[in-house]
């Protein structure tokens, strides 16, 4: 009994850092976008506005609930519950120090691109089910883009297993303990962030999103707490791959010997967290800065510049490690 | 390793829950299978198909084969599934009208025996557990006698199996048993050092030596692409033909 105790609390350990990160990273969103656009932001509800989201999260949650008269309700109100658990499930195997992972899975990888695919019918099912044009059309693009970039985003995942000879995270990250695979594989981790702003449907290519297009996107139709359900399993798949990122490219909890530390604070959850909050922050950036692409020339960069050049990478990291002979096993 | 986190869970009430998990899926994919021909409703027959599909790859994750579990959800659910709904979703399908339609490729059927002949006689020659019994009236003893004689010689070349020696081994898996492909590969298929192809490459090893040092992933890959290269080979024909298939299908014949 209670080995089963452990389980669900630790479980509970980390869902409940993670819906709090996600709720700050709303606000880091607003601080920031503001701050690009020269305005205040929110600042009212508790110290510079750090309690706006959880009065925002009221807000909805006391909201009516609202359900089109022609919708399929059962898929209506699995595919938000799809969409956060899928992105949730995947905390389970990041891990957030030395020996701190709920499984120590040891194809890891493969379980991230499984929820991130599996993810889609989130997406699918909400516009399919309301019964509403717009909505119908929201999912449709934004899953045909997010199963388009899909491939990159594996893609450049398979670069990094013939570098590591492993799918496991703690593998990959003691890997880098002597390079970050930024640096040797530059090309390949732009290519992987293109990948991943699509897949978490961010801003160049946000077209569920597509205010003066479509009304709302693909939750069109869903109001109050299914929304919040929606709104979170976004953010929490922004931090998600965040974190995916920071252990696949910027040696995850590992740091520079200059920060060696004897004492008994773990600070490589510090650090984690650290490039974590970089790599969203970059995100954000990015919503700042770049306008919305328009949806053919989305599938036209995946298929047509992007793939290829992915498919170059495959070809020549093997290469490289097959000539001087040093290759991972 | 999910099968012993599991085994880790349920160990405090004896291992008989994970039975009982077991059976449940069990029930409920094959619930899902007879809804999804029965549903009327396109989407809803795919919603099913994605249950069905779910429920399988979690069995096969329990059964201690996590790569293949894994692959199973990643390639079936994250990609194929998606396509089918893509498809069901934008076009609305009438079952009734392509039953109908489909009445129009009873010309072909000549065509689809020769392909089928083809492809029975391919595997007969390469597959190591593929053997068919026509000594119910359909073929001559004899003949049986030579045809079999003929094909277990080619397999003898190809994998250097000893035939006397030679069971079929499908259905027949224990596969929570960690001793099971030593067993079965080693006793059944007498395997010499020096082979066919490019097998006696030491760099490949024998796959019942790769188990024991190595990783599920890695053992998995080693004898995919070395020792059981040319079913590899076979499989990927196969999906050539089912991709043909729907060319020849879709061309138009008046231009």
């Amino acid at each position: 009994m209670l080995s089963i105790l452990y389980l669900i609390l630790e479980s509970i350990a980390v869902i409940v850092p993670i819906l709090l990160v996600v709720a700050w990273v709303t606000i880091l969103e607003r601080k920031v976008l503001a701050a690009t656009q020269r305005r205040v932001g929110p600042n009212s509800v508790g110290y510079y506005g750090i309690l706006q989201p959880f009065s925002d999260a009221l807000k909805l949650i006391i909201k009516e609930t609202v359900v089109p008269g022609s919708a399929n309700k059962v898929l209506f109100y699995l595919a938000p519950l799809i969409a956060i658990i899928v992105s949730l499930l995947g905390w389970a195997i990041i891990p957030l120090g030395q020996g701190l992972v709920i499984s120590d899975f040891s194809m890891g990888v493969l379980y991230t691109l499984t929820l991130s695919s599996i993810g889609v019918y989130g997406i699918l099912f909400a516009g399919w089910s309301a019964n509403s044009k717009y909505a119908f059309l929201g999912s449709i693009r934004a899953s045909a883009t997010m199963i388009s970039y899909e491939l990159i985003l594996s893609s450049s995942i398979i670069v990094i297993i013939l570098l590591t000879g492993s799918f496991n995270y703690i593998k990959i990250i003691e890997a880098q303990q002597s390079i970050w695979f930024i640096v040797p594989l530059a090309p390949v981790f732009i290519l992987f962030f293109i990948a991943i702003l699509a897949e978490t449907s961010r801003t160049p290519f946000d077209l569920q999103e597509a205010e003066s297009e479509l009304v709302a996107g693909f939750f069109t139709e869903h109001s109050s707490i299914i929304f919040v359900f929606y709104f979170l399993a976004e953010y929490s798949s922004i931090v998600l791959f965040s974190a995916v990122t920071s252990i696949l490219f910027l040696g995850g909890y590992n740091f520079p010997e200059l920060f060696i530390n004897n004492t008994f604070l773990n600070i490589q959850s510090i650090i984690l967290g650290l490039k974590t909050c970089l790599i969203c922050f970059t995100f954000i950036w990015f919503r700042a800065t770049f306008p919305r692409v328009r949806f053919d020339q989305i599938i036209v960069f995946c298929w047509t510049a992007l793939l290829p050049v992915i498919m170059a990478f495959i070809l020549l990291v093997p290469c490289i490690l097959i000539a001087f002979d040093i290759i991972a096993v | 390793m999910v099968y012993f986190y599991l085994n880790i869970t349920f160990n405090f009430l004896n291992m008989n829950y994970l039975n009982l998990l077991i059976e449940i899926l069990t029930i409920i994919s094959i619930i899902s299978a007879l809804c999804v021909i029965t549903s009327t409703n396109p989407v809803l027959a795919i919603v099913f198909l994605i249950i069905l599909f779910i429920n399988v790859g979690i069995y096969l994750i329990l059964m201690g084969l996590q790569f293949i579990g894994l692959s199973y959800l990643l390639v079936y659910v994250g990609a194929i599934i998606v396509l089918f709904l893509f498809i069901v979703m934008m076009i609305s399908v009438d079952i009734f009208s392509s039953v109908e339609v489909g009445l129009n490729y009873y010309k072909l059927l000549p065509l689809a025996y020769l392909i089928t002949i083809l492809s029975i006689i391919l595997f007969l020659i390469t597959i190591p557990a593929f053997s068919l019994d026509f000594t119910n009236g359909v073929l001559s003893k004899e003949i049986y006698s030579i045809i079999n004689g003929f094909i277990l010689s080619f397999k003898d070349k190809l994998y250097n199996i000893n035939p006397t020696l030679f069971t079929p081994l499908l259905f027949d898996l224990n596969f929570l048993d960690s001793n099971f492909w030593v067993y079965h590969i080693v006793d059944n298929y007498n395997i010499n050092n020096e082979s066919f192809l490019i097998f006696n490459n030491s760099a490949f090893g024998n796959p019942s030596t790769l188990l024991h040092k190595n990783l599920q992933i890695n053992t998995l890959g080693e004898s995919i692409y070395g020792y059981y290269s040319i079913l590899l080979i076979l499989s990927g024909f196969l999906l050539l033909l089912a991709m043909i298939a729907p060319i020849v299908l879709a061309r138009r014949h008046n231009n």
